[in-house]
């Protein structure tokens, strides 16, 4: 239809939907910066503490993996309040993943010695057991990520 | 990272003063643990009181801190806060790391704990 917004999104609860954008660039500042402008945006009358880690995830990705070595490289970032549900969408430049699918969300092995203990490998696990509603796209160059989270009060 | 450091009753605790341990400093936070626990024997508390975030950039100089501090002596972690703690218990790190639920537990000092 003409006009009708990129994504037409199932509005659920009572709340008005509320769009915000935010865009930054491929800095772990930026990204601190960014997070604690969107969750300060949202408000303290739900908790966010999981919604924070896994936007943390995300971003990070991008700056570590996507634009890896690149200088400056842009993150937008879409945010839909729906009240009880958050709809996120980051779309960057950076390289597409590989495989052009996310990675599967396993926790690393930590039945080992001290000396084998994992030091990464937790983001994905973090986002796939906290999100919904999970697409990615690679489109003209861009990646384009979308979740849910539902949040609770 | 600025780390404040405490012996109490021949335990080292340090408490980092940031209130986010994220990709953003990661980093510094390790050579700080390092610099601080050079040689330490013993054990080593990390106060999490002030710590109201960790991703698992965080959550990955967590781990490498331990693996620098148990090469003389032991890391543990103490007063985490709830966010920090549900990590820990999201990831099952609380299963790998020795976590107390206050510094006072963790260095043992009743004279702190009244």
């Amino acid at each position: 239809m003409p006009g009708a917004p990129l994504n037409a999104y199932q509005q659920t609860g009572t709340e008005p939907a509320v769009s915000r954008d935010y865009v930054l660039h491929n800095d772990p500042f930026e990204v601190r910066r960014a997070i604690m402008d969107i969750t300060d945006d949202l408000g303290d009358a739900r908790d966010l503490t999981l919604f924070e880690l896994v936007l943390a995830e995300v971003l990070n990705n991008i700056v570590e993996h996507a634009y890896a070595a690149a200088q400056d490289g842009e993150i937008r970032i879409h945010i839909r309040d729906l009240g009880d549900r958050v709809t996120v969408q980051t779309t960057d430049q950076g390289r597409q993943m590989p495989g052009l699918c996310l990675p599967d969300g396993n926790l690393p092995d930590l039945d080992v010695g001290t000396d084998e203990l994992p030091e990464g490998g937790f983001g994905w696990f973090i986002f796939h057991s906290s999100t919904l509603d999970v697409s990615y796209e690679r489109r003209q160059d861009e990646n384009r990520l979308q979740f849910s989270m539902d949040l609770a009060a | 990272m600025q780390i404040k450091s405490l012996d109490v009753n021949g335990i080292l605790v340090l408490a980092p003063q940031d209130h986010r341990l994220d990709a953003a400093s990661a980093a510094t936070f390790k050579d700080s643990i390092r610099e601080a626990c050079q040689d330490r024997q013993g054990l080593v508390v990390l106060d999490l009181s002030n710590v109201d975030f960790v991703d698992s950039s965080g959550l990955g100089a967590l781990v490498a801190s331990m693996k620098a501090v148990n090469q003389q002596g032991k890391l543990e972690l103490a007063a985490p806060t709830e966010a920090v703690s549900r990590l820990l218990a999201l990831t099952r790190m609380n299963s790998v790391f020795t976590v107390h639920e206050t510094v006072q537990a963790a260095t043992g000092d009743i004279r702190q704990a009244g």
